[in-house]
């Protein structure tokens, strides 16, 4: 796990499974889901999710952190369903700020960013602009901002 | 007078034991690691699809460009051209 080092300080691993892990800072309200595998399947995608959202309404959270970094594609129905569905309902939870790692390699972020142009009509505006979204390029980085 | 099994059938019905045993275990490794293999063929497969949807989309994205593109050199030509008539 990447992000053993965080587990020494005041985060505590919620979850780990064969593709991702979820770190918890209660007292900050930060949430962080750090992919390990290259690719996660949707049924997958969306259970580690639903445990997120469990989580995420029975806690106090306004800070999510995705880390992608390990993943070379990324399966573009399960990104909608994040992007439009998954963010809309917690919104409602009191998470409103999103912080994403994305891999380095620069046709996957063009990739990501085509892809965002086909959903984000799909996410009304007043939902939108009650979000903070942002892109960092490490987790201390995705912490502070 | 009980008779009792040669000792050489004894020990033959012991490897025979033996043999069965090892036979069973090593069917259960063969078929652990099939539904192993298995379901890691399918993560590829996905993994693959995946990845195909991911070129299909920036292809569709880049070729709806590059027709924007020449809509609007096309455009411009227009407008450069001397003698096009505004009448």
């Amino acid at each position: 796990m990447a992000n053993a080092t965080l587990i020494s300080t005041d985060w505590k691993l919620h979850l780990e499974t064969s593709y991702a892990c979820v770190l918890v800072h209660a007292d900050q309200g930060i949430l962080l889901c750090e992919v390990t595998r290259e690719y996660i399947p949707i049924e997958t995608f969306k259970a580690i999710f639903g445990e997120l959202s469990h989580l995420i309404k029975t806690g106090s959270f306004h800070k999510f952190i995705f880390d992608k970094r390990a993943l070379t594609a990324f399966h573009q129905p399960s990104m909608e369903w994040y992007y439009v569905n998954w963010k809309t309902e917690m919104l409602q939870a009191g998470l409103y700020q999103h912080r994403k790692l994305l891999p380095k390699a620069e046709w996957f972020r063009k990739t990501v960013e085509i892809a965002r142009k086909s959903i984000q009509p799909k996410l009304p505006t007043e939902i939108q602009a009650q979000l903070d979204i942002k892109y960092c390029e490490s987790i201390h980085e995705a912490i502070a901002q | 007078m009980k008779k009792t099994p040669p000792e050489s059938y004894l020990i033959f019905r012991e490897e025979l034991l033996k043999a069965k045993e090892e036979n069973r275990r090593l069917k259960e490794e063969y078929e652990a690691r099939l539904t192993e293999f298995s379901g890691e063929l399918s993560y590829l497969r996905e993994q693959i699809s995946a990845q195909q949807s991911m070129i299909k989309t920036t292809v569709e994205y880049a070729v709806r460009l590059e027709e924007e593109m020449e809509t609007l050199k096309s455009k411009v030509q227009t407008a450069a051209d001397p003698n096009r008539s505004y009448h």
